[in-house]
């Protein structure tokens, strides 16, 4: 177990204490105005007032002086980067008040002096990081509204549970409106791209595709693309209405072979300033490289791994940059799809701008900010309180590991330490594995990893409690640089989404350490992907691409599902299809006996599928769990392995390992392809016989199984077996003894 | 016109509707019995034609819709099933989206070996020794019908029919279903899905069906029976026997069919059809004065390529349940609160407490006749107020922020729906109905943008009125998957012939005139690998002319209309259909071309129909709103807002700035009140 690292003192009491002395000041004057009849209306009205909103208005002056009044002694900021575009210096600047941090970007005219241009962008910065420190909100342009400044001053009337009492509550009704609006305007662009995609890969994550962001890039809801930050730093100035951005760089934030595009949002009345962003994401079938329908396996930097499309605008005022989108499909395989889905993404993009211009024009530019304020802060006030409830002070870590790079490197470990300080979280990855030289690294940027860690908390602790950059400033995250999560460029990363399932897998490892019941064993990971190029029978090339399913993981009170994809998007494609669409042969498609993890809760089947093919071809695949088993929970065993066998017409079996390209094919060879089973939950002498037997009628679980797993003896053929109640209870007496536990839940 | 009578049964109560000869339409609810449905509809069939004035001996269709059918959950035979060698799991698996609850439901899978070729051509003959084992074996375990799924049973069903044949003769009275006969579709999973579920629906439908003949027949009615599909159309008893699952889910569909008509009378060929009852809301859509119906049609865990209006489930309705989360959040629904409304009762509070809160049901009206007793409005604003002081707002305000999130939601479904269709949602018609409906119809046309709202007669009984005009309706499809360029059309032209054929056959056999009859020919051609399909209109007749040039620049067409996009890839042919249809299946009269904009153009004076006043708080003011009788309008009088019009067990709102106006249908008219308020 890895101690914590050196760290600050906990909670920064003093910005605490005046934070308790701004609310229980904004208490009493709500108070005030409610015995004025001046109720909901007024306090906004009342908030320029706010002694919080001075230190904005003095930024132009000596902004230490101002951070010395507002955080004493204790602050400390340290430049990050600076940056000249065109007339602009830039300047990103990092805030830290005991603990706590802040980045922000301040700018300022560098015709003349540096150091002054610096100093001028120095002072914009920090007033923004310790406006965005003192609400607690992640830092956006609303900071900057004096009349956002009630938002955080909810008085917390009782104990941490109870409600907050909003100060404007019928404000607090209309966010309750716009965050439920973000949800549909999700749906509504997921749904266009489902619509309007051509390739598969495309539509399979239609349901995860949008990201909306504030004016600052910061996500109200989605994945995070860091890429609109980016955007934001680097073009703010010359965003135009009409304008589509376009971004697929695995170093820029997006993952490996997918593409995000960017529109800004512009509210007619604010006359420059996009009000926020809209970004769709979806992989791009052939973006990524020279073995078609996926990166190839054994590429040792990212420049083997296809085309990276730095930021660029292919949509310029409404019209589309020809160039760009010539140079890009001239470098992707059946282009005609891709053109297809790229526009089906920027139609996504464009119908969530269309949903976030809907609601500036109908709650006004000004509420529309605060509410992308206020939904940032009510998120992270809610998640410092589950930090607080749930997490330990003292590390709980965990580690699991990838099978292998597809280089001949591995097997990698994953290593995560989490605790808290305060509610302040830490999740620290130090003990992760060096980077990869094969492509299974993961450029895991700390926002997205934040949202993913965020999102698993509140999914076990307060699934109500929406996700967005509100979850940033709670937690603390450290990616090592150089290792397998954090590595340097230019690293391949084509298999990042395998080691990304990984992640996954280790949070849970994690929470299963604090968290009692809730969590859930290790799963098959990501789905395994398997291509086939060759010829369709009829002289024509054809590549297809066949997705597999595995044991979803067991949790406590559900079963894992058999075979289950991990997405609600992709589906497995029917055997008669693939037969009719390609020379291959399915013989069999079944889940395998035993393969899911025993438990109370039983994991997932792993499945089997065998291809035969009937003309010659390559084939390459990339898996996992191939070596390390899906782990289980509270007693519950690992689900099986996966395994990739050819068969020859000889007879000669090969297995090329968890990942794997370049595999020739004659007609009549054949590939078995096994998947992982999930990891199962609880104790399996705790499953009912009644369970375990409908398990061997439907020839998921053998009858050995049973009975040597679950201690559950069944007779006659697997199809109609029976319970023998006697033996059942015995052997579950024997192995509850021998399993050094009391006889436990033969009964039950 | 003869008379024809509607019957849906809801959870707890039956809707039945009967239209005269003289076009008059008349409705009644009666409570279901649990115990003998039958003879309640029986009693409920009797009151309403005496109430009519019509002998039940007179009635010459009826028209029933068997909702609330599960074939996951339906009683029924014990189904044992018969796959291909090697896919046993197939409806475990299903398609990676977890098992289908049929999984649960069946006896046992069990494989046979053989095999065809894609092209249905055979590369392994059947195991007739090993075949005659599972079916013995499927007897043993008690199964009591059977269903036969085998690859590529669709372009090749000799297979099935073969172990069909075998059945017979080890069990002569066995049930058994083909699923070649169920969907011609190469989908394995689907087709399972499809054909254990005719095996489980069949007996049940049949045996309903032949309990209320008897009944019908002690009423000394004589009329024919016709069961209500999900395509919005109907068929008679043998052909539901047939397929038993086109006629699940046939209510809702039923609903937007009523609601293109009630559309049309208001003069819009385009509209969105909200659905909104106490326990859910559906959304549909009206395109072209027809609804649209689609091929995606959800039974049992799977997506069948069966027809059935398109509908979008869009949560809960006014019993959607309230409450403040943890962290201070408003949700309503998707939850149905406990035993209802609280002024009804129930656990609440409810969507339905908060428009009672805000003065929109009025007092007398029994928002949602199937509540026996007055809403207690006390209860209603305890529950509210509870909510409010956890919020420290007033109770106005708690109850106008919860009517705001769940018009924010019914808003994005709405939209979600028009943006599927490809359709632009602003001044988009919308046709309001069920119980909850005409309360919120007005809010969400401002939310949309200001599109007339259609308050159909009897809003909570589209379902029943969709059923009176339930047309002969069926599809005959063919899957195909090739690109446009591997085809030719002679080959397409063969297809559609025997398509053709199979549908007239059916039309002969529902007793359909040759002169009455519709047939129509469709072809769903898309991009290669797109997800979803364009639908277009194919003439069997100029396909030799036309080629297959012309549809593929027609596709190209499309999708470049809706998309902004023509692309350089392959068009691949995805399905050939004929669709047959008795005479009203296809277009309806009366709808004038495009998306007209009806101006409430009523001067008449509506005080005659006035029946009180009631204090109501809209949109953060208290105004004082009349209330005017829903039956006391006269056709062309108007209504302007604010107005509460009460019908029997619905209230509509009017708005302030808009007005509704009665239509001759008895339907109302919502729209913005060009007159500034004049005339009122």
């Amino acid at each position: 177990m890895t101690p914590p690292r050196s760290s600050t003192p906990s909670l920064d009491s003093m910005l605490e204490s005046t934070r308790e002395q701004f609310d229980r000041t904004f208490a009493d004057r709500l108070r005030q105005a409610d015995a004025a009849g001046l109720r909901n209306r007024r306090q906004r009205a009342a908030a320029p007032e706010e002694p919080a909103a001075e230190p904005h208005a003095e930024a132009a002056s000596d902004i230490d002086a101002v951070l010395n009044r507002r955080f004493g002694a204790d602050w400390s900021a340290e430049l990050v980067e600076t940056q000249v575009t065109g007339n602009t210096l830039s300047a990103l600047y990092r805030l830290t008040v005991d603990g706590r941090s802040a980045l922000e970007f301040g700018d300022a005219p560098a015709d003349g002096d540096r150091e002054a241009a610096l100093e001028a962008a120095r002072r914009s910065a920090l007033a923004r990081a310790a406006d965005a420190l003192a609400h607690g909100a992640q830092p956006s342009a609303a900071a900057a509204d004096p009349a956002l400044l009630r938002a955080p001053a909810a008085p917390t009337t009782t104990g941490p549970r109870a409600a907050p009492a909003p100060s404007g509550a019928l404000d607090a009704l209309a966010l309750d409106r716009i965050e439920a609006a973000w949800r549909q305007i999700r749906k509504e662009a997921g749904n266009v791209l489902a619509q309007a995609a051509i390739a598969e890969p495309a539509r399979q994550k239609a349901a995860e595709t949008a990201t909306l962001t504030d004016a600052r890039g910061a996500t109200l809801i989605g994945r995070p693309v860091p890429a609109v930050a980016d955007l934001v730093r680097n073009r703010s100035r010359d965003l135009r209405p009409g304008d589509v951005f376009l971004v697929g760089d695995p170093y820029a934030g997006v993952q490996a072979g997918t593409w995000t595009a960017i529109v800004p949002v512009f509210a007619a009345e604010t006359g420059g300033d996009p009000v926020g962003f809209s970004a769709a994401t979806a992989p791009m079938a052939g973006s990524a490289g020279a073995a078609p329908g996926s990166a190839p396996n054994g590429a040792r930097s990212v420049y083997g791994e296809g085309l990276r499309i730095p930021p660029i605008r292919i949509f310029d005022n409404g019209q589309a940059s020809s160039a760009a989108l010539d140079l890009m499909l001239n470098n992707i395989p059946e282009s005609g799809a891709a053109h297809g889905d790229l526009r089906a993404l920027v139609e996504a993009a464009q119908a969530g701008e269309q949903g976030i211009a809907g609601l500036c024009v109908r709650f006004g530019i000004e509420s529309y900010r605060q509410a992308c304020a206020a939904a940032q802060e009510r998120t992270g006030r809610a998640l410092r309180r589950i930090v607080a409830e749930h997490l330990p002070e003292e590390p709980k870590s965990f580690e699991d590991r990838i099978d292998s790079d597809g280089c001949g490197n591995g097997p990698f470990t994953l290593k995560l330490a989490v605790w808290r300080e305060g509610e302040q979280a830490f999740f620290d990855w130090t003990g992760t594995a060096a980077q990869a030289e094969g492509p299974v690294n993961l450029l895991l940027d700390d926002r997205v990893f934040a949202h993913i860690a965020a999102g698993l908390l509140i999914r076990t602790f307060d699934p109500e409690v929406a996700v967005n950059d509100g979850v940033l400033a709670p937690l603390r995250i450290t990616l090592p640089p150089g290792s397998l999560l954090h590595p340097r460029f230019p690293a391949p990363l084509g298999s990042g989404a395998q080691t990304l399932a990984r992640v996954y897998d280790v949070l849970n490892g994690v929470l299963g350490q604090f968290a009692g019941a809730a969590g859930a064993a290790a799963g098959y990971g990501s789905s395994p992907q398997l291509v086939f190029t060759g010829e369709d029978g009829r002289g024509r090339a054809v590549s297809l691409t066949d997705r597999l399913f595995g044991g979803a993981p067991a949790r406590s009170g559900r079963d894992g599902g058999d075979g289950r994809s991990l997405s609600a998007g992709a589906r497995s494609r029917p055997a008669e299809q693939l037969e009719s669409d390609f020379s291959i042969t399915v013989e069999s498609v079944t889940a395998i006996a035993d393969s899911g993890g025993a438990g109370a809760h039983r994991g997932g089947c792993g499945v089997e599928k065998v291809y035969r093919f009937r003309t010659a071809g390559t084939l390459s695949w990339r898996d996992e769990r191939e070596q390390s088993r899906p782990w289980g929970r509270n007693g519950g065993e690992a689900g099986a392995c996966s395994e990739k066998i050819v068969v020859r017409t000889d007879g000669s079996r090969e297995q090329p390992g968890s990942k794997a390209g370049g595999v020739g094919v004659a007609p009549g060879d054949r590939l078995i392809f096994r998947t992982a089973g999930g990891g199962g939950w609880g104790n399996p002498l705790d499953r009912s016989p009644e369970q375990v037997q409908k398990d061997v009628r439907r020839g998921l679980v053998s009858t050995a199984g049973a009975r040597d797993r679950y201690g559950v003896v069944v007779a006659g053929s697997p199809a109609a077996c029976t319970i023998d109640r006697k033996a059942t209870q015995e052997l579950r007496e024997t192995l509850g003894r021998s399993r050094g536990r009391s006889g436990g839940g033969s009964a039950r | 016109m003869p008379h024809r009578l509607g019957i849906d049964i809801g959870k707890t109560f039956t809707d039945l509707l009967l239209r005269d000869d003289s076009g008059t339409v008349h409705a009644l609810k009666t409570a279901n019995s649990p115990d003998d449905p039958v003879s309640a509809i029986a009693g409920g069939i009797r009151e309403l034609a005496a109430w009519a004035g019509v002998a039940p001996g007179d009635i010459a269709t009826v028209v029933h819709g068997v909702s609330g059918l599960d074939p996951a959950e339906a009683g029924g035979p014990a189904v044992g099933l018969l796959v291909t060698a090697g896919f046993e799991h197939v409806l475990l698996l299903g398609r990676g989206q977890g098992a289908s609850p049929l999984a649960g439901r069946i006896v046992a899978t069990l494989g046979i070996a053989e095999r065809l070729e894609a092209g249905g051509q055979v590369r392994q003959p059947i195991d007739e020794s090993g075949a005659r084992d599972a079916i013995q074996t499927l007897r043993d375990l008690g199964a009591t019908a059977i269903a036969v799924s085998l690859l590529h049973a669709a372009a090749n069903p000799a297979h099935e029919r073969a172990l069909k044949a075998l059945i017979g003769e080890i069990a002569a009275d066995m049930p058994v279903v083909l699923s070649s006969d169920v969907v011609r579709e190469a989908a394995d999973y689907e087709r399972t899905v499809a054909a254990v579920s005719t095996a489980v629906l069949r007996p049940a439908l049949t045996r309903y069906f032949e309990g209320f003949a008897d009944t019908l027949r002690t009423l000394e009615a004589a009329a024919e029976i016709r069961v209500a599909r999900a395509d919005g159309g109907s068929m008679s008893v043998a052909h539901a026997g047939d397929a038993p699952v086109d006629a699940l889910n046939a209510g809702p569909a039923a609903g937007v069919a009523a609601a293109a008509v009630a559309a049309a009378h208001a003069g819009c060929r385009d509209a969105l059809a909200l659905d909104m009852g106490g326990g859910a809301t559906t959304i549909g859509i009206v395109l072209d004065g027809a609804p649209v119906v689609t091929r995606k049609t959800p039974v049992a865990g799977a997506n069948l390529t069966l027809p059935s209006i398109a509908v979008l489930q869009a949560g809960a309705g006014g019993g959607a349940a309230v409450r403040i989360t943890g962290h201070g959040a408003l949700r309503v629904g998707p939850e149905v609160a406990t035993g209802g409304p609280a002024c009804f009762g129930g656990d609440g509070p409810t969507l339905t407490d908060a428009n009672l809160v805000l003065g929109l049901v009025p007092a007398g009206s029994g928002q949602g006749s199937t509540q026996d007793r007055a809403p207690d409005r006390a209860a209603a604003e305890a529950a509210i107020a509870r909510l409010a002081d956890r919020l420290g707002v007033n109770p106005y305000q708690m109850a106008q922020g919860i009517r705001d999130l769940a018009n924010e939601k019914l808003y994005g479904a709405l939209r979600q729906t028009a943006a599927t269709h490809g359709v632009d949602i602003a001044s988009m018609p919308l046709v309001a109905y069920g119980g909850a409906g005409p309360l919120h119809g007005n809010a969400l046309a401002i939310l949309c943008g200001d599109g007339p709202v259609v308050i159909p007669a009897r809003p909570g009984s589209m379902s029943a009125r969709g059923f009176v005009d339930a047309q002969p309706r069926q599809e005959f499809g063919h899957s195909c998957r090739c690109l446009l360029d591997d085809t030719n059309a002679a080959a397409i032209g063969e297809i559609l012939d025997s398509l053709g054929g199979r549908a007239n056959a059916w039309l002969d056999e529902e007793g359909e005139s040759a002169t009455g009859r519709q047939l129509r020919f469709q072809v769903d051609v898309r991009y290669r690998g797109q997800g979803s399909d364009f639908t277009l209109d194919i003439d069997p007749v100029n396909l030799p002319n036309w080629g297959l040039r012309d549809l593929s620049d027609r596709f190209a067409t499309a999708f470049e209309q809706r998309h902004a996009v023509r692309l350089d890839a392959p068009v691949e042919l995805v399905r050939l259909r004929a669709v047959a249809g008795g005479r009203a299946a296809g277009r309806r009269n009366g709808a004038s071309p495009g998306r007209s904009v009806p101006r409430p153009s009523g001067r008449g004076d509506a005080s005659g129909a006035k029946v009180g006043e009631q204090r109501i708080y809209l949109d953060g003011n208290f105004l004082a709103a009349p209330v005017y009788a829903a039956d006391r309008l006269e056709a062309g009088s108007r209504v302007a807002g604010p107005a509460l019009v009460a019908g029997d067990g619905w209230t509509a709102v009017v708005h302030p700035g808009y007005a509704g106006t009665a239509g001759a249908e008895g339907a109302l008219v919502i729209a913005p009140d060009r007159d500034g308020g004049n005339a009122a």
